[in-house]
């Protein structure tokens, strides 16, 4: 390890190499069950440092792991492996806006917070929109093919990548364009989107970028039972609309953020808040729709296009994960079977069989997601301290993603795989290997996540 | 006394909301640099899978204690109560906190300086290591204009050491308790945090509850609500209202709850200088966009941020307008 070190420091200054058994501690966490520690911690300023430090690490064979604001919630940035890990924040440039061409382009450690209000001088923003927006990295969000609540309108963070430069383990290479139109080779770039690191390092991207709409509103909508605000999404979205959101959330996550944050949600068993946006007239007229489809299915709707109310609900919804830790006593949300995806007409069906799969095991889950397009989150609350109730979550854990493929739907919608669902992960696990050993022969990007993972998920937990 | 925050650690999601407020700034360079970090060594610490050395030590200590990352933390963690509890479990200090410990034992000052004492009436103003060194004639001044015989009691009230992780003795409360007091007035946050037992009424409540005439101006007045006077006291409207009456008061963007730290702690910028002067720098620039004067009520607030720009402690605002 000396001798590793003596070659990063010949990369990057000392003041940028972090070694104390406290940092490697820190940043052995994400937001996810796990941890581990790497063997050191870089803080790269350039894309040739990165593609130096991956050379080195290529010809000790010593792993890689890059990592952002730690947000991710499956193990993505937690190095089972050791190694080095390459804190990406301090590569935060935005270095190009070009707004006639749509795009901007930008370092992967610029907060996704910050990249959209240096876009909203111009009027334009960058859509996909995770619930972590206010702290985590563009070059995470790229790495799991983050999306969040518009993405029924808007789509995912894979949808506005238009290029990318990567540092394999053989060398920096750069794969899209500028274009909005791409058919010219293999789009290596959207293969990337997803990886979680291992494949390569993005040092750069380029994205697509979309005007902000004039105005939005919102309608929250209460609903008795849980099947009849699944019977509403399904409406909306059968009347031909586009809302630019639609989320769900079960009694269980409204009792959540009404305790912790105290925001003034309504009593029911199930709320959606739907948002349209576009110019005045249209969201006049879809806020209107909206409560035609939903009269008589929901038993009371409150709209709003007043900013304050608006910023308040949405808080409330991006709160409910973290809220959740404090439902109970004893109990603390852990992040497990987070972020499924099934056909949208499936919702109603899939939360019942959620709420039968905790009541068997006697564990509590809170389901809420974007209904909309389908994808669902379930929090698992337990007591980490005590085994059995590791064991019990596994179980209803494994059961839930039964349903879900049984469902048509995949393990997960935006959140990406990692360690906590690799288990089921989607598609020939085969070809992914290919591909990997392609690249990284060496195996020391990121390794033994993702179709790599041999064991159960309650490994590496962070919980003693 | 970490052992009891146990499930509050375990509540802890990880999601890194408590970075939020820190983005705005140069200074965190690591992980251990944000709340988040510095929880996750408490966890270390914890349950032994870490020890103390000095860089935990530097980790737990670069923290103003402001509890601005907790009005963004969704899972509601007692961040600054983790970090102090675990400051208390450390064997070691800083040598910036070390020098103020020995100054507080040897001195009951932690710069070592002489405390200011004046023997008066029933109404006695506690000064504090920071009033004192800062402001002493202007509080002697404004209470002679008042017309108040006022006894003043120097001395360090403990909590700067408090807040490194050291107990203190309970000899000044012992001053106080064996004075004949009606009332215990202060500027000093610190100070009446300490002090809690004896309901100490901060300098703005006691102007305000006189109802005093002040001279007028045009000035623009921002007023930066101190950390520990505000998320800790709840005071935010008074200082606002005599402020009102001097001169035009304007807010910071983020104010009250959401207000920003200015780094002016002293054992915070004792001990993290280039930190502090970025936090002041923050709250100076928009000072000077708005063009207005910065009014503080905190001579540790005071006397960090006038080595930067404009600005006025309230106590000085009062005692020259009234």
């Amino acid at each position: 390890m000396e001798q590793i070190l003596d070659r990063l420091q010949e990369i990057v200054s000392r003041d940028r190499i972090f070694t104390s058994k406290s940092d490697l501690y820190a940043y052995g966490f994400d937001a996810s069950i796990h941890h581990a520690m790497p063997h050191v911690v870089v803080k790269p300023k350039s894309s040739n440092e990165v593609e130096e430090i991956v050379k080195v690490a290529n010809e000790y064979s010593i792993p890689v792991v890059a990592r952002g604001a730690g947000t991710a919630l499956c193990g993505q940035a937690v190095p089972i492996h050791g190694g080095i890990l390459l804190d990406m924040t301090g590569m935060n440039k935005i270095k190009e806006i070009s707004i006639e061409d749509l795009y901007c382009v930008v370092e992967p450690g610029i907060i996704y917070a910050k990249l959209n209000e240096a876009l909203a001088e111009y009027g334009f923003f960058f859509p996909p929109t995770p619930g972590s927006g206010d702290v985590c990295t563009i070059g995470g969000m790229i790495a799991v093919n983050a999306s969040g609540m518009r993405a029924i309108k808007y789509g995912a963070t894979r949808d506005y990548v238009l290029g990318l430069e990567i540092v394999f383990p053989y060398g920096k290479v750069r794969f899209g364009s500028k274009t909005i139109k791409n058919s010219a080779g293999y789009q290596v770039e959207r293969l990337i989107v997803g990886s979680e690191g291992t494949l390569g390092i993005i040092t750069e991207a380029t994205l697509r970028i979309s005007p902000l709409p004039e105005k939005r509103a919102v309608a929250l909508a209460s609903f008795n039972d849980v099947i009849k605000a699944g019977e509403g999404v399904a409406a909306i979205i059968a009347s031909g609309m586009l809302p630019s959101a639609l989320e769900i959330m079960d009694n269980v996550c409204i009792q959540a953020v009404k305790k912790a944050m105290g925001i003034d949600l309504p009593d029911a068993e199930a709320l959606l808040l739907i948002e349209v946006d576009g110019k005045a007239m249209e969201v006049k007229e879809n806020i209107e729709k909206v409560a035609k489809i939903l009269e008589g299915k929901a038993s009371k709707i409150e709209f709003t296009d007043d900013e304050e109310r608006m910023a308040e609900l949405w808080k409330g919804r991006k709160g409910v994960l973290p809220s959740l830790s404090r439902y109970g006593e004893d109990m603390v949300s852990v992040s497990l079977a987070d972020d499924m995806s099934v056909p949208i007409s499936k919702i109603p069906r899939a939360i019942k069989e959620f709420q039968r799969i905790a009541k068997k095991y006697g564990i509590i889950v809170g389901t809420y997601g974007h209904a909309g397009d389908g994808n669902l989150h379930t929090k698992v609350l337990i007591n980490p301290k005590k085994e059995e109730n590791w064991k019990k979550a596994e179980k209803a854990v494994n059961e839930i993603y039964k349903i879900v493929y049984e469902l048509g739907g995949i393990a997960s919608g935006e959140h990406g795989i990692g360690i906590t669902k690799a288990p089921w992960i989607n598609g020939d696990v085969a070809t992914m290997e290919k591909i990997k050993k392609a690249i990284d022969p060496n195996n020391i990007m990121n390794p033994g996540k993702m179709q790599q993972w041999e064991k159960g998920i309650i490994a590496y937990l962070r919980y003693r | 006394m970490l052992e009891k925050y146990h499930d509050e650690l375990h509540s802890c999601t990880g999601c890194g909301f408590c970075k939020k407020s820190y983005y705005a700034y140069k200074f965190p360079q690591k992980e251990s640099d944000f709340p988040k970090g510095k929880i996750m060594i408490s966890y270390g610490l914890l349950t032994k899978e870490i020890e103390e050395d000095m860089e935990v030590v530097k980790a737990l200590q670069k923290c103003t204690l402001c509890k601005r990352c907790e009005e963004d933390c969704p899972s509601l963690i007692k961040i600054t109560e983790v970090i102090k509890a675990t400051r208390y479990d450390l064997k070691n200090l800083l040598p910036e906190h070390e020098k103020m410990l020995h100054n507080f034992n040897e001195k009951n000052n932690i710069f070592g300086e002489e405390n200011f004492f004046k023997e008066g009436g029933k109404i006695a103003f506690f000064m504090g290591c920071l009033t004192n060194r800062e402001m002493k004639d202007i509080v002697a001044s404004l209470f002679d204009k008042l017309g108040i015989d006022v006894t003043i009691l120097g001395g360090c009230c403990g909590y700067p050491i408090e807040k490194i992780g050291r107990k203190v003795g309970e000899k000044i409360k012992k001053r106080i308790e064996e004075k004949e007091i009606e009332k215990l007035v202060m500027t000093c946050p610190n100070g009446m945090l300490a002090f809690s037992e004896f309901s100490p009424i901060h300098i703005s409540h006691f102007i305000h509850s006189l109802d005093i005439n002040f001279k007028r101006n045009h000035k623009n007045y921002i007023y930066h609500d101190p950390a520990f006077l505000g998320r800790y006291l709840g005071i935010y409207e008074e200082p606002r209202q005599i402020i009102r009456k001097i001169g035009n008061l304007i807010d910071f963007e983020e104010n009250k709850e959401m207000a920003r730290q200015c780094g002016g702690e002293i054992e915070f910028r004792l001990a993290f200088p280039e930190e502090a002067r970025e936090l002041a720098q923050y709250l100076i620039k928009e000072a000077k966009q708005k063009n207005a004067t910065i009014v503080t009520a905190s001579p540790h607030c005071y006397s960090h941020l006038k080595e930067y720009g404009d600005v006025v402690d309230l106590l000085q605002l009062i005692e020259e307008n009234i």
